[in-house]
C-alpha cells in the first residue's frame, strides 16, 4: 500500500495524560489499576482517568458534555495535538480533513444518569436530553470536528473493542479514494456501569488487577482512553517543522471476522491469524520483520490463549509480544488508539514493555510473551484488537524518520 | 466516485422483500405501514434463530436477499453495516436493567448490544472470515457509510456487502429519539460500471435546500424522514420505476449527492 504517516498523536488513560506520562508510566513500571470505586458495589479493578469529573468542555459546545467527550477533550488538548491539526489544516483547508472515530458505548453514561433519575420505567425523559450530543455515536466525531474546526467526511466505527484500530482502516479508505487529505483517527471509550455491569455479567472482569498471558488470568479490568492521530498520505505536503516527536509510517493493516460466536473468540485463532497475515501483506514485510507485538491480551483465558495460537502460527518464538492492559486495563473501543501510540513509545525508545502484573507465562502458550521490559533494536511493531462479534484488525506501524 | 448495484435487499413494515416493495414504491400497491413480525433469517444457525432480535432479523433478511438477487456467495464479501440507533431494543432493556435496584445486566443481552451484533450474525451465519465494519452517524448515516462502502469497494477494488438498517427505540430513551416504523436496506456495490445501475457520488459544501423526499407515497415519505435508513427509500423508488434520480443528502457541512443512472455495464 502507499505509505500513509502519523505526524501527531496524543493519548490519554490511566498510565497517565498525554505520551510523556505514558512513556514515564511504562519505564518506570508504575501501578495504574485501582479497584473499582466507580459503582456500588464494585466489579474488581479499574483503570480509571483522574480529573475527567473536573474537566469543562468549551462553552460553546455544551451539549456535547459527557464523560466520553470529556476523555476526548482532554486528549485533543494535550502533545499539541490541536496545534499540529491546524498546521494540516492551513495546508490542505478544513473540508479535506476527515474525521473517522471508534467508541462502542459513546457517551451511554448520560443516558443511565437520566434512567436512574426517573420516578417510573418507561417515564419520558426531559424533553430537552441531548441524547444527539451525548450517547448517540455521532456525538464523538462531531464533537472532535467542532473542537477542530475541521469540516471532512465524519464516520464512527463501532466494532466493539476492535472500534479505533479499525478506524485506521476505514481512514485509510477514504485517503486511498482522495475523498480527503488527512484524517483524525482514533476514539475514546469512558467508564459506564453498562459495560462494568455487562462484563462482569459475562464472568469476564477479574477480582484482581488483570494479568494478560499468566497462567492464573482471571479476565479483564475495564479502563477508560481517548486518543487521536493525525494521519495523512506520505507526500501530502512538506513535513511539518515540529519536534519529531511520536511519529509513525501505517504500513499495513488488515481486517477479518472470526465467523464464530458473539462473544467467545475461535480458539483455533485463524480469524485473528487472517487479519495478522492480511496486514503482513498489505506491508510487504516477512513475518520476522516484526520487533514486537502489542498484543489484544484482554486477560481472559479465552482470548490470550486464542491469540497465542494466532501469534505463534505465524511467529512462531521469533517476536516479542505483550499485552499493556496490566497498565490501561482494556480501554475497549479505544484500545486501538492508545496500544498504537504505545507502539510509537515502543519505536522511539527501542523498548519493549511487558506484561504488567503478570508472572508465570501460561505453559500452553508458544509465542515469546515479556513478562519483564527488554530494550532491543525495533524497526516494525504490530498492534492487534479483536472484540465481540468476532471483529478482528492488525495494523503495522514503522519509524517515521 | 461511481459505484454500481448489483443486487438489492428491502425490508421493513409494509416492505416484505424487494419484489413486494417494488409496486408498492411505484404507487401502484398502497402502503400498509403496519409493523410485522419478521420472519428468522434461514441462514441463522437454529439455536441463535430463536433468540434473533428483531433488528437483527431486519438487517440479516436484507443481507440475504441482496446476496441473492446478486447471485454471489455471503461469504465472501467484505460487509458495511450501519445504523444510527442500534438494536435499542436491547438498549433501553439494559438501561432498565441498571436502574433497577440490583442493577444486573442480562449477559446474552450485552453481547447482542454491541453495534456490531447484526454484522457479527451475518459473519457467523455463513462462517466467513471477510472483514466487516459498523457505523452510526445518526440522521447522517446514510451518506456517511454509503460513502465509506464506496471508498472500501474502490480501495480494496472487491464488491461489497452494503446493509442499511433502523428501527425505534422503545422506552425511555425513545420518547427523546424517535424513530418510526422499521426499514432495511442492503446493497450489494461494485466498484466502477459493472452494472445497469450506476451511482455517482459527490461530496460538496454546504447544504441542498431542496426536499429529497417528496416524490414517495405519503406514508414512505414520512419514513424516509423519521427513520435514518429510510433516506435510501428515494433511491429504491427511482429504481423500481426504472428512472434516472438524483438525491442530495446533508452531511455535517456538506452534502452528499447519489445520482443514479441507469447505463450499459
Amino acid at each position: 500500500m502507499t505509505a500513509l504517516i502519523i505526524t501527531a498523536g496524543t493519548a490519554i488513560s490511566a498510565m497517565g495524560r498525554g505520551m510523556e506520562a505514558t512513556r514515564t508510566c511504562l519505564l518506570e513500571q508504575r501501578q495504574t489499576l485501582q479497584p473499582d470505586t466507580f459503582q456500588s458495589p464494585g466489579h474488581g479493578y479499574i483503570g480509571r482517568v483522574a480529573g475527567v469529573e473536573d474537566h469543562q468542555l468549551p462553552g460553546a459546545l455544551h451539549r456535547f458534555d459527557c464523560r466520553n467527550n470529556r476523555l476526548a477533550d482532554m486528549a485533543l488538548m494535550t502533545d499539541d495535538f490541536m496545534e499540529a491539526v491546524a498546521d494540516a489544516r492551513a495546508h490542505y483547508g478544513r473540508h479535506r480533513l476527515a474525521v473517522v472515530m471508534g467508541t462502542s458505548t459513546s457517551g451511554i453514561l448520560t443516558t443511565e444518569k437520566a434512567y436512574a433519575a426517573r420516578k417510573d420505567r418507561d417515564e419520558a425523559l426531559p424533553p430537552d436530553f441531548p441524547y444527539d450530543g451525548t450517547q448517540d455515536l455521532s456525538s464523538l466525531p462531531r464533537y472532535v470536528a467542532a473542537r477542530l474546526d475541521v469540516t471532512g467526511p465524519m464516520l464512527t466505527v463501532s466494532n466493539a473493542c476492535a472500534s479505533s484500530t479499525r478506524a485506521f482502516i476505514d481512514a485509510a479508505h477514504l485517503l486511498a479514494t482522495g475523498l480527503c487529505d488527512a484524517a483524525i483517527v482514533g476514539g475514546a471509550d469512558s467508564l459506564c456501569r453498562m459495560t462494568l455491569q455487562g462484563f462482569a455479567s459475562l464472568g469476564l472482569v477479574s477480582a484482581h488487577p488483570t494479568r494478560p498471558c499468566d497462567i492464573g488470568r482471571s479476565g479483564i479490568s475495564i479502563g477508560e482512553a481517548a486518543g487521536f492521530a493525525l494521519l495523512e498520505q506520505a507526500d501530502g505536503r512538506p513535513r511539518p517543522a515540529r519536534p519529531a516527536g511520536y511519529r509513525l509510517r501505517l504500513l499495513g493493516y488488515g481486517a477479518s471476522s472470526d465467523g464464530h460466536h458473539m462473544s467467545s473468540p475461535d480458539p483455533t485463532g485463524s480469524g485473528a491469524a487472517l487479519a495478522i497475515q492480511k496486514a503482513l501483506a498489505r506491508a510487504s514485510l516477512p513475518p520476522e520483520a516484526i520487533g514486537y507485538i502489542n498484543m489484544h491480551g484482554t486477560g481472559t483465558p479465552a482470548n490470550d490463549q486464542m491469540e497465542d495460537r494466532a501469534m505463534a502460527s505465524i511467529f512462531g518464538r521469533a517476536v516479542p509480544c505483550s499485552s499493556t492492559k496490566g497498565w490501561s486495563g482494556h480501554t475497549l473501543g479505544a484500545s486501538g488508539i492508545l496500544e498504537s501510540m504505545i507502539c510509537a513509545i515502543a519505536i522511539q525508545d527501542q523498548y519493549l514493555p511487558h506484561c504488567m502484573n503478570s508472572q508465570t507465562v501460561d505453559p500452553l502458550f508458544q509465542s515469546d510473551i515479556l513478562l519483564a521490559p527488554r530494550h532491543g533494536k525495533l524497526n516494525f511493531v504490530m498492534n492487534n484488537s479483536f472484540g465481540f462479534g468476532g471483529t478482528n484488525s492488525s495494523l503495522i506501524f514503522g519509524p517515521l524518520t | 466516485m461511481i459505484i454500481s448495484i448489483a443486487g438489492i435487499g428491502c425490508w421493513g413494515d409494509g416492505l416484505h422483500g424487494w419484489a413486494e416493495a417494488k409496486p408498492v414504491l411505484r404507487g401502484d400497491t398502497p402502503h400498509d405501514g403496519t409493523s410485522l413480525t419478521l420472519p428468522p433469517p434461514a441462514s441463522l444457525p437454529a439455536n441463535e434463530r430463536r433468540r434473533a432480535s428483531q433488528v437483527i432479523r431486519l438487517a440479516m433478511l436484507c443481507a440475504e436477499e441482496a446476496c441473492q438477487q446478486a447471485g454471489c456467495h455471503a461469504g465472501d464479501l467484505p460487509a458495511i453495516f450501519a445504523s444510527s440507533n442500534g438494536d435499542g431494543f436491547i438498549i433501553n432493556r439494559i438501561l432498565e436493567s441498571l436502574a433497577s435496584p440490583a442493577g444486573a445486566v442480562s449477559p446474552s443481552l450485552f453481547h447482542n448490544s454491541v453495534h456490531n451484533a447484526p454484522a457479527g450474525y451475518w459473519m457467523i451465519s455463513h462462517k466467513s472470515h471477510q472483514p466487516a465494519v459498523s457505523l452510526g452517524l445518526h440522521d447522517e448515516t446514510l451518506p456517511a457509510a454509503l460513502l465509506k462502502a464506496a471508498a472500501e469497494a474502490h480501495a480494496e477494488e472487491k464488491p461489497v456487502l452494503f446493509c442499511l438498517y433502523d428501527a425505534p427505540i422503545p422506552g425511555s430513551l425513545g420518547t427523546v429519539r424517535r424513530t418510526r416504523g422499521s426499514f432495511g436496506c442492503a446493497l450489494i456495490l461494485t466498484p466502477g460500471r459493472d452494472t445497469s445501475l450506476q451511482l455517482a457520488l459527490s461530496l460538496k459544501n454546504g447544504r441542498d435546500v431542496r426536499d429529497p423526499f417528496s416524490s414517495l407515497p405519503e406514508s414512505l415519505a414520512d419514513m424516509a424522514r423519521h427513520n435514518p435508513a429510510g433516506q435510501i427509500l428515494p433511491l429504491l423508488q427511482a429504481i423500481a420505476c426504472g428512472q434516472d434520480q438524483s438525491i442530495s443528502l446533508p452531511y455535517g457541512a456538506n452534502h452528499m449527492t447519489i445520482a443514479l443512472t441507469h447505463a450499459q455495464p
